[in-house]
């Protein structure tokens, strides 16, 4: 039994999200493969949609990296657009947004963690990577502070994961209930009932529509505190 | 899009993330802790000590984004 009440089950020999994922990226495929297929100079139709989105995304991750930021691009619209497909999936009666299930969530947030810690070694060399651990402090306090710094660092994949998560369940488990109210209370002979029954009919499309705000901020969340941690990463610190 | 401040943005979020890293770090922290505890058998004073260590750590976030929303030059 699936957590939220308005999904189909699949019966599959493996997790349904893992179906869904490769829908997303079906999808995702597709749309670009479209877009891409007649390339002009001067944009048009899809093309001149899908480079305006590219755009903003290149110019976030400029103003928060630097010039160094153009070897990251493939990341960020890679984390973008999956997020936002598959958060916009769940809006779909019968599909569902695999980014409501824990083991999606993780998945990105590790490509994240990992990422970071790739790049900044890669860009800042290892020692001085290190050493940032480390901190502004006098020698006996070091140990606490990279105990400090690797908590916090630990707890940041933590947070990123369980807030797409956390939001995106909810809409689901939001959209489904108010779906059963409709089916228990309409056919129930109750006049009451019937009348209760208007309300969830008026509530859902207004959910639907917070649905859709919440996937785009959701995935752009995740982009920017990508784009946060990746660019804090990779620059010397100035501070220190 | 043109006139916005990517300085405001990125605080904007680094903003939205305080919160959620304060409860993040002393749950990381003492998840740690339980762990080291079940490793090494002995609880519950490793619990204890990185439950601490979690909670600095979620204040020192903290204090490490709000000192870098009052002076943007330092966000990192």
């Amino acid at each position: 039994m699936s957590a939220v009440p308005e999904s189909v089950e699949f019966h599959l020999p493996f997790d349904s999200s893992i179906l869904m994922s490769a829908l997303t990226v079906g999808l995702i495929a597709l749309v670009s493969w479209v877009g891409t297929r007649k390339l002009s100079m001067i944009p048009r139709g899809g093309q001149n949609f899908l480079e305006w989105i590219l755009g903003i995304i290149y110019q976030f991750a400029d103003d928060m990296i630097g010039p160094q930021a153009r070897r990251y691009y493939p990341l960020f619209a890679m984390l973008f657009f999956f997020i936002l497909v598959s958060n916009l999936m769940g809006l779909i009666p019968g599909l569902f947004s695999s980014t409501s299930r824990l083991s999606t969530t993780v998945g990105l947030a590790m490509v994240v963690f990992f990422s970071t810690h790739y790049f900044g070694i890669k860009e800042r060399g290892i020692g001085a990577y290190i050493k940032h651990w480390f901190g502004p402090v006098p020698v006996w306090l070091k140990p606490f502070m990279f105990l400090i710094e690797l908590i916090g660092e630990l707890a940041r994949p933590l947070s990123l994961s369980f807030r797409l998560f956390g939001n995106i369940l909810a809409k689901e488990i939001l959209l489904g209930v108010l779906c059963m109210l409709v089916v228990i209370f309409l056919p129930s002979g109750n006049i009451i009932q019937q009348v209760l029954a208007l309300v969830p009919l008026i509530l859902r499309p207004l959910i639907i529509l917070l649905g859709i705000l919440v996937s785009i901020i959701q995935a752009f969340v995740f982009m920017i505190l990508a784009m946060v941690y990746i660019g804090g990463a990779v620059q010397a610190q100035e501070g220190h | 899009m043109a006139d916005r401040n990517p300085a405001l943005i990125r605080q904007l979020w680094q903003a939205s993330m305080a919160g959620i890293m304060l409860a993040a770090c002393i749950f990381v922290g003492t998840g740690i802790g339980v762990w080291l505890d079940r490793w090494l058998g002995t609880r519950p004073w490793l619990t204890i000590g990185f439950m601490l260590l979690g909670i600095v750590a979620g204040f020192y976030n903290v204090f490490k984004i709000v000192s870098a929303l009052n002076n943007p030059r330092r966000l990192k």
